[in-house]
This record gives C-alpha cells, structure tokens and sequence, in this order.
C-alpha cells in the first residue's frame, strides 16, 4: 500500500479490525469482569473452568428437528477464556485459554478407562493428527473415541473439551452442525474425540474433534496455541424446522456477489459453473490458491464490510481473543490484497462456490453438492495450520 | 356397474394409490411450501419407486399363497408406477439436483458409490418398462418372460443401492432387503414347489 492512499485505507482497516476483532475482544473481557470493553484485554489471572449453566442442545437461533443428545451437565460455552480477575498481573489470553482445555482435556482423558484412552490417546508426532476429513465415518474411518462409545460422564467432558476450546458461537454452531445429522439418518454420536500428546506436560499436545462436517484441531505448544485449520459444514442448508446452522457466511456471500455492479461481477466470478468440490480437499498443508476475484481494495467500504461478515461467521468460532488475533493478523498481512472469487449461480440453494484468499489465509466455500443445499468449507492458513509455525 | 367395480376393485386401488402419490408430490411441486423441494423429491420418488417395484414382484407369490389371481392382473401396472417413480427420481437428479452438469455428476458418481448402483437398477428396467406392452410380450413370445427376469437383478440393485446410501442408520434397508430376499426366496423353484403342494392341499 502507498503512503498516499494509506489514510484512505486506514478507514477501512480501523472498520475491519473494529469489526473482525473488537466485537469479540469485548465479550472476552465482559467475561473476564472487565469494564468497559476494549480493545486491550485486561489482565487477570485466576483460572475456572467454566460454569456449570446447561448449554441449549440446539441452536437458539432457530429450533432443529430432533435434539442431539447432549449429556446432562455439560458446561456452558461461556466466553472464553472463563477467567475471573483477582489482581492486576499481566497474564497472556493465550496462557489463560491453554489452561482452560488442559484442565478440559486432562479431566477428559482422566475420565477414560485404559482401554478408551489407548483409543482416544495418540503421541503429539503421530501421522494421525495430519489425517483429518469432514465426511461420513462410514466413508472415511476416524481414529479415536467416538461420543457413542461414551459414558455420560465422558460425553460430558468431551463436550466441555470442545466448549473450552471454541467462543460460545463456535460451540453453539458445533451443535448445530452435530444436530443436523439427525436430519440426514445419520448417528449424530459419531463424533470423535482424539488426543495428540499429553496436556499440561513440557511438550506439545493438541487434540481434534471430528466427524461429518465438523472438523477442528487444536495444537498446543508452550504457551502457544494454533486452532487451524477447521472444516465446516452443513446439509442441507435449511432444514424444514428452519435451522441454518451457516447462516451469516451463506447470506453475507451471496450478497456480496449480488451487490457488485456488471464489470466487477464480471471479474468476481471466475467461472460460470461451479467447482465441483473445494480445491485443496483434506491436503495436511496449503499454499495459496491462484489469485481470483474482486481484491477487497476495489469494493465499496459496504462490501468490504460484507467480506468481513464472511471472515466473521468462521473466526469468529474461535475465542474471543484467538478471533481478534487472527483479525489482527490478516491486517497485518494486509487488507489489500484480499481477494472474493465466485464460481456458479448466483441465486440461493443453487450450486456455486466462492473463495476468499489473502496473504494468509484461504476460506473456501463449496455449495455445489445437492443442488446448493450442502455446504463444504474450510478455512486454511498458509503457515498456522496444525501449528507448523510454532513446531 | 357395481359388478364392474367389485371385479376390478383391485385396479381401482392400484391406481388410487399411484395418481395420489403424485397427485401429493404435484400439489408439493406446485404449492412451493418445502424447504428443500429438491430433498424432497429425490427422497419420495425413490422410496415411491421402491415400494411400486417390491409390490409388481410380490404379485406372483402373493397369487400363489393366497390363491388370489388378481395379484397377477395388477402386476404390470405396479411395475410402471414403480418405474414411473424412479424416472422421476432419476430426472429429478439429473436435471433439478445437477442442472446436467457432467462435471458435477461425474464427481457424484464417484464420491457416493450408491449412484452408480442405482443407475445400474435403473438401465435394467427400461428394457423391462419398454416391452412392458401385450404387444411386446406375445412378439417376444418365451423371450420376453426371460427378458424380464431381469427384475430379479434390478430390485437386489435398488435395495443395494438404498443401503449403500451415506447413512449410518440402516433399519429401512435392512427392510427391504428382508423382503426383496424373501421374494426372492420364494421363487426357487424347490419353495414354490413346497408352497404351491401346500396350497393345493388346502
Ligand atoms: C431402480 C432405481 C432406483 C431406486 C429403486 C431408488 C431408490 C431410492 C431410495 C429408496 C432412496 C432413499 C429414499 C429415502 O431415504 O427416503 C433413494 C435415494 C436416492 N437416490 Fe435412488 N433409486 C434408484 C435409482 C437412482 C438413480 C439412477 C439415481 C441417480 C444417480 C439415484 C439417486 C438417488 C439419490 C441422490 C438419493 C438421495 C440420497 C441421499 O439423500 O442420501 N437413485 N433412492
């Protein structure tokens, strides 16, 4: 970016970062007491696991067909991390949040028998954590321990790993991922619980909670922590009871492409049919796709607004303050260069496919299966993924 | 006229069931009430097809155990409401699920491996609904009853095809291949023997 221009982009970036990070930095430290909310996380230091208020079973926003089978006492996905301040010692978001899913993840795993833990438990080097999917367990087997094969209690705790883990609206959006198996004739208890290494201990550990449509790794190293890359998914898209459990990425992309005028349509869509599948399937590391679409310098601070919107919808599952890093990360790579590509119909439930790519970062989104009713997706970073980075 | 109708009474349902079938997805189509029409349509049409076929082959035992011969009469037009509905079905697919979108139905065929099956059940009836006439049968002579064995394979298909669907619950397919196997069974000829000794004892 030039200097001459920089002021003028500055005001989209201010919105971007106001936008992508301070929405969700500001529920991190309402629930860490502090006031007023923002941007600058206030220090706390105290660690809780989180409270024991029920989490709805199905998506609040919408009510689902059948419940999934929460087990009772499963916390709630407060905002994270569920910390309370007592003293004014500088502690890092990161240290408080890897304190939270390693009491999760050891109260999981301490919860297991041998035999479940030999299933659940795999070593931090292991191939298994590279060997991830979003289909059926019937076409792709998943190594470790399936909810099914759970006690209530372990159930439980699982889901309080996975509470501990994401923001409130990851978690909630994870059960309405999970609840819309029931719509399919699927078993939606066919959820796998898999641990890399030991947590808490000296070395690396990190753990996945995968099954259809729903795929999220979590790697801890240090103090350190990388929650790439994740897969989301939904079929279909609207269930008759009226759930959408991808709403805001759906409604936000389509408007985005609908808003551009003919020339920068034009240039969006890179192909009149959609992809067939997305581009990079299950591959354990990316690089960046060819550039395609609308660069987000060129759209209006409304549409940039609405890339956002997008962005949001998936980091947005992630902590509060994960979230906020992650925004705070892509604008240092710059806004820029970001780029919106479409492939297929432009009309809702028909099949189309866009992608949105900056320096980092790829999000892409494929609704080409069931006549634009079932969504694939994935969000992937150039050097986050599984933490490559910090390994 | 009554006579008429206590004579062809088993028509009267045959037909009953069918136009109401799809009368029902008709009023659907048109009424624009679903959510996922396309879901919808796959999803009834094939189970549709399935029952209309499972019926046309029920019809022969069905003559023999219950000494029915009107089973028989309704044969031919449960088997053409059943290929009917997988026509549907199949179109439905095609042209509404793909928008005849090779690419994208090539994937399909290879990422849900039910497809390809149910293609294979669905070729092996057209031959069967095309000569499906009198015409047909008395040019085809001891031919056609050959030809259209090949129901015998088509309806396994269907039911493999069904099962083989992405769905960890399989209670309705295990169902129908129960009773797919089990008319099956029934045509061996050492248990239609059995069976047929056994009807004319009564
Ligand atoms: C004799 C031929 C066929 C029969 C009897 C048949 C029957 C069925 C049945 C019973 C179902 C499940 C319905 C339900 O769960 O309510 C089904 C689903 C389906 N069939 Fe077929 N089918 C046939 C051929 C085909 C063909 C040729 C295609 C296209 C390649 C096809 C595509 C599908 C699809 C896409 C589904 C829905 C799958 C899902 O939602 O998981 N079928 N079929």
């Amino acid at each position: 970016m030039t200097v001459t221009d920089k002021s003028l982009k500055s005001i989209n970036r201010r919105q971007f970062i106001r936008l992508g990070a301070t929405t969700t930095a500001g529920l991190f430290l309402a629930a860490c007491g502090a006031n007023p909310p923002t941007a600058e996380p206030t220090p706390t230091e105290v660690v809780q696991r989180p409270t024991d208020t029920p989490i709805p079973p199905t998506a609040t926003t919408a009510p689902t067909d059948t419940p999934i089978p929460l087990p009772a006492g499963t916390n709630a996905p407060t905002a994270e991390p569920t910390a309370t301040a007592t003293n004014t010692a500088v502690i890092d978001p990161d240290q408080l949040l890897i304190a939270d899913m390693t009491l999760a993840a050891t109260a999981y795993l301490e919860a297991l028998d041998d035999g479940q833990r030999s299933i659940s438990a795999y070593d931090f080097a292991s191939d298994e954590r590279f060997r991830w999917h979003w289909t059926t367990p019937g076409n792709f087997p998943r190594n470790g321990l399936p909810l099914r094969e759970m006690t209530e209690t372990q159930r439980s705790r699982a889901f309080d790993l996975l509470a501990a883990s994401l923001s409130g609206m990851g978690f909630q959006k994870s059960l309405d991922i999970i609840s819309l198996q029931n719509d399919l004739g699927n078993d939606s208890e066919l959820y796998y619980v898999t641990v890399f290494g030991m947590p808490g201990g000296d070395t690396p550990w990190g753990w996945r909670w995968e099954g259809h449509h729903l795929s999220r790794q979590f790697t801890v190293v240090g103090d350190r922590l990388a929650m790439l890359p994740f897969f989301l998914g939904s079929w279909p898209t609207t269930t008759q009871a009226g759930l959408r459990a991808m709403a805001q990425e759906e409604d936000a992309a389509l408007e985005l492409i609908n808003s551009f005028s003919g020339d920068m349509q034009a240039q969006a869509i890179f192909q009149d049919r959609t992809l067939t599948q997305h581009v990079t399937q299950n591959a354990a590391k990316v690089d960046p796709l060819e550039p395609i679409g609308v660069a987000y310098a060129d759209m209006s601070s409304s549409q940039q607004q609405l890339v956002t919107e997008i962005m949001q919808a998936y980091l947005n599952t992630l902590p509060d303050h994960v979230a906020a890093a992650s925004f705070e990360r892509i604008d240092a790579a710059g806004l820029e260069p970001i780029r919106f590509g479409w492939a297929g119909s432009l009309d809702r439930q028909r099949p189309q496919y866009f992608r949105v790519q900056g320096p980092t970062f790829l999000l892409e989104y494929d609704n080409s299966r069931n006549g634009g009713t079932h969504i694939h997706s994935v969000w992937r970073d150039f050097e986050h993924d599984f933490g490559y980075h910090l390994l | 006229m009554l006579h008429r109708l206590k004579r062809n009474w088993h028509y009267l349902v045959v037909h009953a069931i069918g136009l109401g079938a799809l009368l029902v997805l008709g009023y659907f189509y048109l009424s624009g009430s679903l959510v996922n029409p396309i879901r919808y349509f796959v999803l009834r049409s094939g189970t549709l097809g399935l029952i209309f076929l499972v019926a046309s082959l029920a019809c022969t035992p069905a003559r023999r155990l219950f000494n029915w011969p009107g089973a028989v009469q309704i044969r031919r037009a449960l088997g053409l409401y059943g290929f009917l509905f997988v026509t549907i079905h199949f179109a439905v697919y095609l042209f509404w699920e793909n928008s005849l979108y090779w690419e994208l139905i090539w994937r399909d065929l290879g990422e849900r491996k039910a497809m390809p099956i149910g293609i294979a059940a669905f070729v092996l009836l057209i031959p069967l609904a095309a000569t499906s006439t009198r015409g047909w049968q008395r040019r085809l002579g001891k031919r056609w009853r050959t030809l259209h064995r090949l129901v015998y394979l088509a309806l396994p298909l269907s039911v493999w095809h069904y099962f083989w669907l992405d769905r960890d619950f399989k209670t309705w397919p295990w169902i129908f291949a129960v009773i797919v196997t089990l008319l099956l069974v029934l045509r061996l000829p050492l248990v239609r023997s059995a069976y047929k000794n056994r009807a004319s004892v009564k």
